[in-house]
Protein backbone atom coordinates (compact mmCIF):
# COMPACT_ATOMS: atom_id res chain seq x y z
CA UNK A 1 0.00 0.00 0.00
CA UNK A 2 2.78 2.65 0.90
CA UNK A 3 4.97 1.31 -2.22
CA UNK A 4 1.87 2.23 -4.24
CA UNK A 5 1.21 5.44 -2.59
CA UNK A 6 4.83 6.14 -3.30
CA UNK A 7 4.47 5.01 -7.01
CA UNK A 8 1.46 7.43 -7.13
CA UNK A 9 3.06 10.33 -5.65
CA UNK A 10 5.99 10.19 -8.13
CA UNK A 11 6.70 13.05 -10.29
CA UNK A 12 3.92 11.60 -13.53
CA UNK A 13 5.92 11.11 -16.78
CA UNK A 14 3.18 9.92 -18.73
CA UNK A 15 -0.59 10.13 -18.57
CA UNK A 16 -2.62 7.28 -19.87
CA UNK A 17 -6.28 6.53 -20.28
CA UNK A 18 -6.40 4.22 -17.20
CA UNK A 19 -4.77 7.80 -15.39
CA UNK A 20 -7.94 10.00 -16.73
CA UNK A 21 -10.67 7.44 -15.81
CA UNK A 22 -8.65 7.37 -11.79
CA UNK A 23 -9.50 11.40 -12.17
CA UNK A 24 -13.30 10.63 -13.46
CA UNK A 25 -13.48 8.56 -9.81
CA UNK A 26 -12.98 11.46 -8.15
CA UNK A 27 -15.92 12.88 -8.93
CA UNK A 28 -17.87 12.28 -6.10
CA UNK A 29 -20.99 14.41 -4.71
CA UNK A 30 -21.06 16.30 -1.80
CA UNK A 31 -22.67 15.18 2.38
CA UNK A 32 -24.95 17.57 1.29
CA UNK A 33 -26.37 15.47 -1.94
CA UNK A 34 -26.44 12.95 0.35
CA UNK A 35 -28.80 14.14 2.61
CA UNK A 36 -30.71 15.15 0.21
CA UNK A 37 -30.62 11.96 -1.11
CA UNK A 38 -31.34 9.85 2.55
CA UNK A 39 -34.57 11.83 2.65
CA UNK A 40 -35.85 11.13 -0.62
CA UNK A 41 -34.67 7.90 0.01
CA UNK A 42 -36.89 7.18 2.75
CA UNK A 43 -40.22 8.83 1.32
CA UNK A 44 -39.88 6.50 -1.53
CA UNK A 45 -39.31 3.54 0.53
CA UNK A 46 -41.90 4.22 2.91
CA UNK A 47 -44.75 4.55 0.14
CA UNK A 48 -43.06 1.39 -1.13
CA UNK A 49 -44.42 -0.37 2.17
CA UNK A 50 -47.23 1.67 1.98
CA UNK A 51 -48.45 1.18 -1.94
CA UNK A 52 -48.62 -2.59 -2.20
CA UNK A 53 -47.22 -3.83 -5.58
CA UNK A 54 -50.46 -4.65 -7.66
CA UNK A 55 -51.25 -8.45 -7.87
CA UNK A 56 -50.42 -8.66 -11.94
CA UNK A 57 -46.78 -7.79 -10.52
CA UNK A 58 -46.92 -11.24 -8.38
CA UNK A 59 -48.15 -13.34 -11.73
CA UNK A 60 -45.44 -11.63 -13.85
CA UNK A 61 -42.58 -13.73 -12.09
CA UNK A 62 -43.89 -17.04 -12.96
CA UNK A 63 -44.45 -16.08 -16.43
CA UNK A 64 -40.82 -14.54 -16.72
CA UNK A 65 -40.01 -18.42 -15.21
CA UNK A 66 -41.63 -20.22 -17.70
CA UNK A 67 -40.01 -17.69 -20.87
CA UNK A 68 -37.68 -20.97 -21.83
CA UNK A 69 -40.66 -22.93 -22.86
CA UNK A 70 -43.56 -20.57 -24.33
CA UNK A 71 -41.88 -21.76 -28.11
CA UNK A 72 -42.52 -25.71 -26.74
CA UNK A 73 -45.89 -24.74 -25.34
CA UNK A 74 -47.28 -22.66 -28.05
CA UNK A 75 -45.77 -25.37 -30.46
CA UNK A 76 -47.72 -28.32 -28.69
CA UNK A 77 -50.75 -25.62 -28.49
CA UNK A 78 -50.69 -25.11 -32.09
CA UNK A 79 -50.59 -28.78 -32.93
CA UNK A 80 -53.29 -29.65 -30.30
CA UNK A 81 -55.64 -27.27 -31.82
CA UNK A 82 -54.48 -28.71 -35.75
CA UNK A 83 -55.34 -32.12 -34.17
CA UNK A 84 -58.88 -30.90 -33.10
CA UNK A 85 -59.18 -29.04 -36.21
CA UNK A 86 -58.52 -32.51 -38.21
CA UNK A 87 -61.03 -33.93 -36.06
CA UNK A 88 -63.87 -32.11 -35.72
CA UNK A 89 -63.17 -31.47 -40.21
CA UNK A 90 -63.50 -35.49 -40.25
CA UNK A 91 -66.45 -35.35 -38.38
CA UNK A 92 -67.81 -33.19 -40.02
CA UNK A 93 -67.18 -35.11 -43.54
CA UNK A 94 -68.48 -37.84 -42.37
CA UNK A 95 -72.22 -36.70 -41.39
CA UNK A 96 -71.74 -35.16 -44.64
CA UNK A 97 -71.20 -37.83 -47.21
CA UNK A 98 -73.49 -40.00 -44.19
CA UNK A 99 -76.51 -42.16 -46.34
CA UNK A 100 -79.36 -39.59 -46.75
CA UNK A 101 -83.03 -40.75 -46.73
CA UNK A 102 -83.05 -41.72 -49.91
CA UNK A 103 -79.89 -43.60 -50.06
CA UNK A 104 -80.83 -47.46 -50.82
CA UNK A 105 -78.69 -48.34 -48.42
CA UNK A 106 -80.34 -46.52 -45.82
CA UNK A 107 -83.48 -47.21 -47.07
CA UNK A 108 -81.84 -51.16 -46.60
CA UNK A 109 -81.01 -50.76 -43.55
CA UNK A 110 -84.35 -49.09 -41.65
CA UNK A 111 -86.20 -52.08 -40.44
CA UNK A 112 -89.00 -53.28 -43.09
CA UNK A 113 -92.29 -51.54 -41.89
CA UNK A 114 -90.58 -48.72 -41.39
CA UNK A 115 -89.28 -48.78 -44.45
CA UNK A 116 -92.76 -49.67 -45.70
CA UNK A 117 -94.32 -46.84 -43.17
CA UNK A 118 -92.15 -43.87 -44.40
CA UNK A 119 -91.72 -44.64 -48.18
CA UNK A 120 -94.67 -42.52 -49.04
CA UNK A 121 -94.27 -40.14 -46.72
CA UNK A 122 -90.39 -39.75 -47.71
CA UNK A 123 -91.40 -39.56 -51.51
CA UNK A 124 -90.93 -36.14 -53.37
CA UNK A 125 -93.99 -33.96 -53.91
CA UNK A 126 -94.74 -35.24 -57.76
CA UNK A 127 -93.49 -39.05 -56.67
CA UNK A 128 -96.30 -38.91 -53.67
CA UNK A 129 -99.27 -37.81 -56.08
CA UNK A 130 -98.28 -40.41 -58.55
CA UNK A 131 -98.43 -42.78 -55.07
CA UNK A 132 -101.62 -41.65 -54.21
CA UNK A 133 -103.24 -41.64 -57.60
CA UNK A 134 -101.95 -45.42 -57.86
CA UNK A 135 -103.13 -46.29 -54.59
CA UNK A 136 -106.58 -44.77 -55.57
CA UNK A 137 -106.53 -47.32 -58.46
CA UNK A 138 -105.50 -50.13 -56.33
CA UNK A 139 -108.02 -49.39 -53.96
CA UNK A 140 -110.41 -49.83 -56.90
CA UNK A 141 -108.79 -52.89 -57.55
CA UNK A 142 -110.57 -53.92 -53.73
CA UNK A 143 -113.56 -51.89 -53.33
CA UNK A 144 -115.38 -53.69 -55.32
CA UNK A 145 -114.84 -57.38 -53.79
CA UNK A 146 -115.64 -55.04 -51.14
CA UNK A 147 -119.25 -54.12 -52.30
CA UNK A 148 -119.48 -57.63 -53.08
CA UNK A 149 -119.09 -58.75 -49.59
CA UNK A 150 -121.06 -56.07 -47.69
CA UNK A 151 -119.94 -56.19 -43.73
CA UNK A 152 -120.82 -54.25 -40.69
CA UNK A 153 -117.33 -53.99 -40.26
CA UNK A 154 -116.29 -53.28 -43.73
CA UNK A 155 -115.65 -49.82 -42.94
CA UNK A 156 -113.16 -50.56 -40.27
CA UNK A 157 -111.76 -53.10 -42.15
CA UNK A 158 -111.15 -51.11 -45.54
CA UNK A 159 -108.57 -48.85 -43.61
CA UNK A 160 -105.69 -51.02 -42.81
CA UNK A 161 -106.28 -52.45 -46.37
CA UNK A 162 -106.05 -49.10 -48.43
CA UNK A 163 -102.67 -48.52 -45.58
CA UNK A 164 -101.36 -51.45 -47.11
CA UNK A 165 -102.51 -51.28 -50.84
CA UNK A 166 -101.13 -47.49 -50.41
CA UNK A 167 -97.88 -48.96 -49.35
CA UNK A 168 -97.78 -51.06 -52.01
CA UNK A 169 -98.71 -48.55 -54.62
CA UNK A 170 -96.26 -46.31 -53.27
CA UNK A 171 -93.62 -49.04 -54.25
CA UNK A 172 -94.83 -49.29 -57.64
CA UNK A 173 -94.86 -45.55 -58.53
CA UNK A 174 -91.79 -44.63 -60.27
CA UNK A 175 -90.03 -42.84 -58.14
CA UNK A 176 -86.56 -41.56 -58.17
CA UNK A 177 -83.47 -44.12 -58.92
CA UNK A 178 -82.77 -44.42 -55.19
CA UNK A 179 -85.96 -45.29 -53.51
CA UNK A 180 -86.61 -47.41 -57.24
CA UNK A 181 -83.13 -49.76 -56.72
CA UNK A 182 -84.58 -50.64 -53.34
CA UNK A 183 -87.52 -51.77 -54.35
CA UNK A 184 -86.84 -55.55 -55.05
CA UNK A 185 -87.97 -59.02 -53.26
CA UNK A 186 -86.66 -58.19 -49.92
CA UNK A 187 -89.37 -54.82 -49.66
CA UNK A 188 -92.07 -57.69 -51.24
CA UNK A 189 -91.18 -60.17 -48.58
CA UNK A 190 -91.22 -57.59 -45.71
CA UNK A 191 -94.49 -56.82 -47.31
CA UNK A 192 -95.63 -60.22 -46.90
CA UNK A 193 -94.59 -60.55 -43.56
CA UNK A 194 -96.15 -57.32 -42.71
CA UNK A 195 -99.54 -58.72 -44.07
CA UNK A 196 -98.90 -62.12 -42.51
CA UNK A 197 -98.85 -60.05 -39.26
CA UNK A 198 -101.60 -58.89 -40.10
CA UNK A 199 -103.11 -61.73 -40.67
CA UNK A 200 -102.10 -63.70 -38.06
CA UNK A 201 -104.72 -62.33 -35.42
CA UNK A 202 -107.28 -62.63 -37.62
CA UNK A 203 -107.63 -66.69 -36.76
CA UNK A 204 -107.29 -65.96 -33.06
CA UNK A 205 -110.20 -64.27 -31.00
CA UNK A 206 -113.27 -63.58 -32.13
CA UNK A 207 -112.72 -59.52 -32.41
CA UNK A 208 -110.35 -60.50 -34.67
CA UNK A 209 -112.99 -62.16 -37.03
CA UNK A 210 -113.60 -58.36 -37.87
CA UNK A 211 -110.60 -58.14 -40.06
CA UNK A 212 -111.20 -61.31 -41.94
CA UNK A 213 -112.70 -59.47 -45.00
CA UNK A 214 -109.82 -57.48 -45.03
CA UNK A 215 -107.31 -59.40 -44.72
CA UNK A 216 -109.35 -61.77 -47.40
CA UNK A 217 -108.79 -58.16 -49.43
CA UNK A 218 -104.99 -58.21 -48.86
CA UNK A 219 -104.49 -61.43 -49.73
CA UNK A 220 -105.99 -60.76 -52.80
CA UNK A 221 -104.22 -57.52 -53.29
CA UNK A 222 -101.02 -59.60 -52.64
CA UNK A 223 -101.73 -62.16 -55.79
CA UNK A 224 -102.38 -59.39 -57.60
CA UNK A 225 -99.02 -57.60 -56.72
CA UNK A 226 -96.85 -61.19 -56.85
CA UNK A 227 -98.44 -61.70 -60.32
CA UNK A 228 -97.94 -58.40 -61.63
CA UNK A 229 -95.90 -56.51 -59.05
CA UNK A 230 -92.79 -58.28 -59.72
CA UNK A 231 -92.91 -57.78 -63.37
CA UNK A 232 -93.67 -53.89 -63.44
CA UNK A 233 -91.04 -53.75 -61.13
CA UNK A 234 -88.37 -55.60 -63.27
CA UNK A 235 -89.66 -53.52 -66.25
CA UNK A 236 -89.61 -50.43 -64.59
CA UNK A 237 -86.22 -50.56 -63.01
CA UNK A 238 -84.92 -52.19 -66.14
CA UNK A 239 -86.15 -49.02 -68.33
CA UNK A 240 -84.83 -47.06 -65.35
CA UNK A 241 -81.27 -48.52 -65.59
CA UNK A 242 -81.34 -48.62 -69.72
CA UNK A 243 -82.13 -45.19 -69.81
CA UNK A 244 -78.93 -43.84 -70.59
CA UNK A 245 -78.02 -46.71 -72.79
CA UNK A 246 -81.31 -46.20 -75.34
CA UNK A 247 -80.58 -42.24 -74.82
CA UNK A 248 -76.95 -42.74 -76.33
CA UNK A 249 -78.32 -44.92 -79.11
CA UNK A 250 -80.67 -42.86 -80.17
CA UNK A 251 -78.30 -40.05 -80.11
CA UNK A 252 -76.54 -40.05 -83.20
CA UNK A 253 -72.99 -38.43 -82.84
CA UNK A 254 -72.32 -35.16 -84.65
CA UNK A 255 -68.96 -33.41 -84.83
CA UNK A 256 -70.45 -29.87 -83.89
CA UNK A 257 -67.80 -27.82 -86.55
CA UNK A 258 -70.04 -29.65 -89.20
CA UNK A 259 -72.58 -27.45 -88.22
CA UNK A 260 -70.70 -24.58 -88.78
CA UNK A 261 -71.24 -23.02 -92.02
CA UNK A 262 -67.30 -21.85 -92.99
CA UNK A 263 -66.56 -18.44 -93.86
CA UNK A 264 -64.87 -19.30 -96.84
CA UNK A 265 -67.67 -21.22 -97.77
CA UNK A 266 -69.95 -18.09 -97.77
CA UNK A 267 -67.30 -15.42 -99.25
CA UNK A 268 -67.10 -18.39 -102.24
CA UNK A 269 -70.99 -18.36 -102.36
CA UNK A 270 -71.33 -14.43 -102.31
CA UNK A 271 -68.76 -13.94 -104.90
CA UNK A 272 -70.26 -16.88 -107.58
CA UNK A 273 -73.64 -16.10 -106.71
CA UNK A 274 -73.21 -13.40 -110.11
CA UNK A 275 -71.55 -15.79 -111.66
CA UNK A 276 -74.18 -18.66 -111.15
CA UNK A 277 -77.33 -17.51 -112.20
CA UNK A 278 -78.34 -21.61 -111.90
CA UNK A 279 -77.78 -21.07 -107.86
CA UNK A 280 -79.36 -18.36 -105.77
CA UNK A 281 -77.79 -17.15 -103.35
CA UNK A 282 -80.98 -17.77 -100.87
CA UNK A 283 -80.20 -21.66 -101.49
CA UNK A 284 -76.73 -21.78 -100.66
CA UNK A 285 -77.28 -20.35 -97.33
CA UNK A 286 -80.29 -22.59 -96.53
CA UNK A 287 -78.69 -25.56 -98.41
CA UNK A 288 -77.49 -28.50 -95.36
CA UNK A 289 -74.00 -29.02 -95.12
CA UNK A 290 -74.20 -32.40 -97.01
CA UNK A 291 -75.86 -31.18 -100.08
CA UNK A 292 -73.60 -28.40 -100.09
CA UNK A 293 -70.15 -30.30 -99.90
CA UNK A 294 -72.04 -32.22 -102.90
CA UNK A 295 -72.66 -29.65 -104.69
CA UNK A 296 -69.92 -28.07 -104.44
CA UNK A 297 -68.74 -26.70 -107.46
CA UNK A 298 -65.30 -28.25 -109.19
CA UNK A 299 -62.51 -25.91 -110.00
CA UNK A 300 -62.22 -26.67 -113.44
CA UNK A 301 -66.58 -25.67 -113.76
CA UNK A 302 -65.36 -22.49 -111.88
CA UNK A 303 -62.47 -21.46 -113.73
CA UNK A 304 -65.25 -21.88 -116.99
CA UNK A 305 -67.64 -19.89 -115.91
CA UNK A 306 -65.52 -17.01 -115.00
CA UNK A 307 -65.50 -14.62 -117.60
CA UNK A 308 -62.27 -12.56 -117.32
CA UNK A 309 -63.10 -10.31 -120.55
CA UNK A 310 -66.53 -8.25 -120.28
CA UNK A 311 -67.79 -5.74 -122.43
CA UNK A 312 -70.39 -3.62 -121.10
CA UNK A 313 -71.65 -0.69 -123.58
CA UNK A 314 -68.99 1.61 -123.93
CA UNK A 315 -66.15 -0.21 -121.49
CA UNK A 316 -64.02 -3.08 -122.05
CA UNK A 317 -62.80 -4.71 -118.68
CA UNK A 318 -59.93 -7.47 -118.02
CA UNK A 319 -59.57 -9.32 -114.82
CA UNK A 320 -56.50 -11.09 -113.93
CA UNK B 1 -26.10 -19.76 9.21
CA UNK B 2 -24.74 -20.62 5.48
CA UNK B 3 -21.86 -18.86 4.19
CA UNK B 4 -22.38 -16.92 1.57
CA UNK B 5 -18.76 -17.75 0.00
CA UNK B 6 -19.82 -21.47 -0.29
CA UNK B 7 -23.17 -20.62 -1.64
CA UNK B 8 -21.14 -17.80 -4.95
CA UNK B 9 -20.90 -19.68 -8.33
CA UNK B 10 -18.21 -17.43 -10.30
CA UNK B 11 -17.81 -15.12 -6.76
CA UNK B 12 -15.68 -17.85 -5.96
CA UNK B 13 -12.86 -16.40 -7.15
CA UNK B 14 -13.57 -13.12 -5.65
CA UNK B 15 -11.21 -12.08 -3.36
CA UNK B 16 -11.15 -13.05 0.18
CA UNK B 17 -12.27 -9.80 1.37
CA UNK B 18 -14.94 -9.59 -0.86
CA UNK B 19 -16.09 -13.41 0.84
CA UNK B 20 -15.83 -11.60 4.17
CA UNK B 21 -18.19 -9.00 2.64
CA UNK B 22 -20.39 -11.35 1.60
CA UNK B 23 -21.02 -13.16 4.82
CA UNK B 24 -21.66 -9.84 6.44
CA UNK B 25 -24.03 -8.77 3.70
CA UNK B 26 -25.98 -12.17 4.21
CA UNK B 27 -26.29 -12.04 7.62
CA UNK B 28 -27.90 -8.70 7.57
CA UNK B 29 -30.31 -9.50 4.61
CA UNK B 30 -31.01 -12.14 6.66
CA UNK B 31 -32.27 -10.05 8.83
CA UNK B 32 -34.13 -7.87 6.72
CA UNK B 33 -36.07 -11.13 5.72
CA UNK B 34 -37.22 -12.02 9.19
CA UNK B 35 -38.76 -8.82 9.65
CA UNK B 36 -36.10 -5.81 10.63
CA UNK B 37 -36.61 -3.45 7.94
CA UNK B 38 -34.04 -0.79 9.89
CA UNK B 39 -31.53 -3.48 9.37
CA UNK B 40 -31.81 -1.99 5.14
CA UNK B 41 -29.71 0.91 5.88
CA UNK B 42 -26.75 -0.43 7.08
CA UNK B 43 -26.94 -1.87 3.53
CA UNK B 44 -27.84 1.46 1.90
CA UNK B 45 -25.28 3.44 3.46
CA UNK B 46 -22.95 1.09 3.07
CA UNK B 47 -23.22 0.74 -0.54
CA UNK B 48 -25.20 4.04 -1.78
CA UNK B 49 -22.15 5.91 -2.86
CA UNK B 50 -20.70 2.85 -4.92
CA UNK B 51 -24.47 2.16 -6.53
CA UNK B 52 -24.49 6.07 -7.09
CA UNK B 53 -20.91 6.28 -8.74
CA UNK B 54 -21.70 3.66 -10.89
CA UNK B 55 -25.26 4.84 -12.25
CA UNK B 56 -23.54 8.02 -12.51
CA UNK B 57 -20.70 7.25 -14.58
CA UNK B 58 -23.13 5.53 -16.59
CA UNK B 59 -25.32 8.33 -17.27
CA UNK B 60 -22.95 11.18 -16.65
CA UNK B 61 -26.17 12.84 -14.94
CA UNK B 62 -26.37 13.39 -11.44
CA UNK B 63 -30.20 13.64 -11.07
CA UNK B 64 -30.85 10.72 -13.07
CA UNK B 65 -28.06 8.24 -11.18
CA UNK B 66 -29.95 9.91 -7.66
CA UNK B 67 -33.48 8.70 -8.85
CA UNK B 68 -31.98 5.60 -10.46
CA UNK B 69 -29.93 4.43 -7.39
CA UNK B 70 -33.11 5.32 -5.07
CA UNK B 71 -35.22 3.41 -7.31
CA UNK B 72 -32.44 0.25 -7.32
CA UNK B 73 -32.53 0.58 -3.77
CA UNK B 74 -36.54 0.39 -3.28
CA UNK B 75 -36.56 -2.56 -5.48
CA UNK B 76 -33.79 -4.40 -3.63
CA UNK B 77 -35.92 -3.76 -0.54
CA UNK B 78 -39.15 -5.50 -2.41
CA UNK B 79 -37.52 -8.32 -3.94
CA UNK B 80 -35.41 -8.96 -0.62
CA UNK B 81 -37.41 -11.95 0.24
CA UNK B 82 -36.47 -13.83 -2.94
CA UNK B 83 -33.03 -13.07 -2.70
CA UNK B 84 -31.50 -16.71 -1.62
CA UNK B 85 -27.54 -15.71 -1.28
CA UNK B 86 -27.03 -17.66 -4.22
CA UNK B 87 -24.87 -14.63 -5.00
CA UNK B 88 -23.40 -12.08 -2.81
CA UNK B 89 -26.13 -9.29 -2.23
CA UNK B 90 -23.07 -6.81 -3.93
CA UNK B 91 -23.57 -8.60 -6.65
CA UNK B 92 -27.17 -8.79 -6.43
CA UNK B 93 -27.85 -5.07 -6.25
CA UNK B 94 -25.51 -3.86 -8.94
CA UNK B 95 -27.33 -5.99 -11.58
CA UNK B 96 -30.67 -4.53 -10.16
CA UNK B 97 -28.99 -1.23 -10.72
CA UNK B 98 -26.89 -1.81 -13.89
CA UNK B 99 -29.97 -3.42 -15.15
CA UNK B 100 -31.98 -0.37 -14.22
CA UNK B 101 -29.28 1.65 -15.81
CA UNK B 102 -29.73 0.15 -18.95
CA UNK B 103 -33.46 0.68 -19.58
CA UNK B 104 -33.06 3.77 -18.57
CA UNK B 105 -30.27 4.64 -21.36
CA UNK B 106 -32.09 2.94 -23.70
CA UNK B 107 -35.20 4.74 -23.09
CA UNK B 108 -33.49 8.10 -23.24
CA UNK B 109 -31.52 6.86 -26.23
CA UNK B 110 -31.59 11.23 -27.74
CA UNK B 111 -31.46 12.39 -24.70
CA UNK B 112 -28.10 13.23 -23.06
CA UNK B 113 -27.53 15.88 -20.77
CA UNK B 114 -24.57 16.53 -18.89
CA UNK B 115 -25.07 17.12 -14.98
CA UNK B 116 -21.86 16.80 -13.45
CA UNK B 117 -19.55 16.42 -10.03
CA UNK B 118 -17.11 18.40 -9.03
CA UNK B 119 -14.10 16.64 -9.10
CA UNK B 120 -12.33 16.30 -5.24
CA UNK B 121 -8.91 17.95 -6.17
CA UNK B 122 -7.95 18.03 -2.20
CA UNK B 123 -7.50 14.29 -3.25
CA UNK B 124 -3.14 13.20 -3.92
CA UNK B 125 -3.75 11.05 -7.07
CA UNK B 126 -5.74 13.44 -8.73
CA UNK B 127 -3.97 16.22 -7.44
CA UNK B 128 -0.19 15.00 -8.67
CA UNK B 129 -2.25 13.93 -11.81
CA UNK B 130 -3.90 17.65 -12.74
CA UNK B 131 -0.39 18.69 -11.97
CA UNK B 132 1.19 16.67 -14.90
CA UNK B 133 -1.35 18.16 -16.94
CA UNK B 134 -1.34 21.55 -16.01
CA UNK B 135 2.49 22.18 -15.61
CA UNK B 136 2.90 21.57 -19.61
CA UNK B 137 -0.22 23.69 -20.50
CA UNK B 138 -0.07 26.47 -18.24
CA UNK B 139 -3.93 27.07 -18.19
CA UNK B 140 -5.88 27.85 -15.45
CA UNK B 141 -6.11 24.31 -13.44
CA UNK B 142 -10.17 24.67 -12.66
CA UNK B 143 -11.13 25.52 -15.61
CA UNK B 144 -8.53 22.45 -17.26
CA UNK B 145 -10.20 20.34 -14.93
CA UNK B 146 -13.94 21.21 -15.93
CA UNK B 147 -13.09 20.77 -19.88
CA UNK B 148 -11.17 17.62 -19.30
CA UNK B 149 -13.95 16.56 -16.78
CA UNK B 150 -16.06 16.76 -19.87
CA UNK B 151 -13.98 15.51 -22.48
CA UNK B 152 -13.71 12.20 -20.38
CA UNK B 153 -17.86 12.20 -20.18
CA UNK B 154 -18.35 12.71 -23.71
CA UNK B 155 -15.36 10.20 -24.69
CA UNK B 156 -17.68 7.83 -22.43
CA UNK B 157 -20.75 8.73 -24.11
CA UNK B 158 -19.73 7.35 -27.21
CA UNK B 159 -19.18 4.61 -25.71
CA UNK B 160 -22.18 1.84 -26.44
CA UNK B 161 -24.03 0.82 -23.23
CA UNK B 162 -22.01 -2.56 -22.81
CA UNK B 163 -18.60 -1.22 -23.14
CA UNK B 164 -19.57 1.71 -21.20
CA UNK B 165 -21.01 -0.23 -18.22
CA UNK B 166 -17.52 -2.54 -18.19
CA UNK B 167 -15.07 0.60 -18.42
CA UNK B 168 -17.48 1.94 -15.47
CA UNK B 169 -17.35 -1.35 -13.75
CA UNK B 170 -13.42 -2.34 -14.18
CA UNK B 171 -11.90 1.16 -14.64
CA UNK B 172 -13.63 3.12 -11.77
CA UNK B 173 -15.43 0.92 -9.88
CA UNK B 174 -12.72 -1.33 -9.55
CA UNK B 175 -14.43 -4.75 -9.60
CA UNK B 176 -13.10 -7.87 -11.37
CA UNK B 177 -14.10 -9.31 -14.55
CA UNK B 178 -15.66 -12.37 -13.12
CA UNK B 179 -17.62 -9.85 -11.24
CA UNK B 180 -18.16 -7.51 -13.91
CA UNK B 181 -19.43 -10.83 -16.00
CA UNK B 182 -22.18 -11.77 -13.37
CA UNK B 183 -23.37 -8.75 -13.00
CA UNK B 184 -23.80 -8.31 -16.83
CA UNK B 185 -24.90 -12.04 -17.35
CA UNK B 186 -22.08 -12.20 -20.09
CA UNK B 187 -18.56 -14.40 -20.37
CA UNK B 188 -15.25 -12.94 -18.88
CA UNK B 189 -13.87 -13.17 -22.28
CA UNK B 190 -16.70 -10.62 -23.43
CA UNK B 191 -16.35 -8.10 -21.08
CA UNK B 192 -12.30 -8.39 -21.55
CA UNK B 193 -13.01 -8.02 -25.49
CA UNK B 194 -15.27 -5.03 -24.78
CA UNK B 195 -13.08 -3.41 -22.05
CA UNK B 196 -10.09 -3.65 -24.74
CA UNK B 197 -12.20 -2.40 -27.61
CA UNK B 198 -13.59 0.53 -25.38
CA UNK B 199 -10.34 1.33 -23.99
CA UNK B 200 -9.13 1.61 -27.91
CA UNK B 201 -12.04 4.22 -28.51
CA UNK B 202 -11.37 6.08 -25.42
CA UNK B 203 -7.63 6.73 -26.22
CA UNK B 204 -8.63 7.25 -29.67
CA UNK B 205 -10.98 10.31 -28.51
CA UNK B 206 -8.66 11.39 -25.42
CA UNK B 207 -5.36 11.39 -27.25
CA UNK B 208 -4.72 14.96 -26.97
CA UNK B 209 -4.43 14.91 -22.78
CA UNK B 210 -2.51 11.31 -23.29
CA UNK B 211 1.19 11.51 -22.44
CA UNK B 212 3.92 8.80 -23.10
Amino acid sequence: MNQTESNDLRPRQSVTVEDLLKLKRMERPSQEFWSQFERELRAKQLAAIVNRRPWWHRLSRPVMLTTRFHAPIGAVAVLALTWVSVRQFDGTTARALAPSPYSPSHLTERPADETLAASASDLPAPSAAAARSTARSAEALVLPREDAEPDASASTAVAPARQVSTVVASHLVPAPSSIATNLNASALASLESKVDREQAPSSGSATDELFAPSARLITTNMAVVRETGLDTLHRFLGGTQDFAANASVGRRMVDPMVRMNPVSEERRSRLLAPALPASSAAEVTTASLAERTESRLSSDRLYDSVSRYGVDGHSISIKF
Amino acid sequence: MIEASKLFGKALVASPERKLEADADLAVVRLVQAGDVAAFDRLILKYRERVFGVVYHMTSNREDAADLTQDAFIKAFQSIQRFQGQSSFFTWLYRIAVNSTLNHLRKNRLRSFFSLETVQQENAVSRELLDALTDKTGVDRDGFVRELQEKLNEAMLKLSIPHRTVVTLFEIDGLSHHEIAEIMNCSVGTVRSRLHYAKQLLQAELQPYLRR
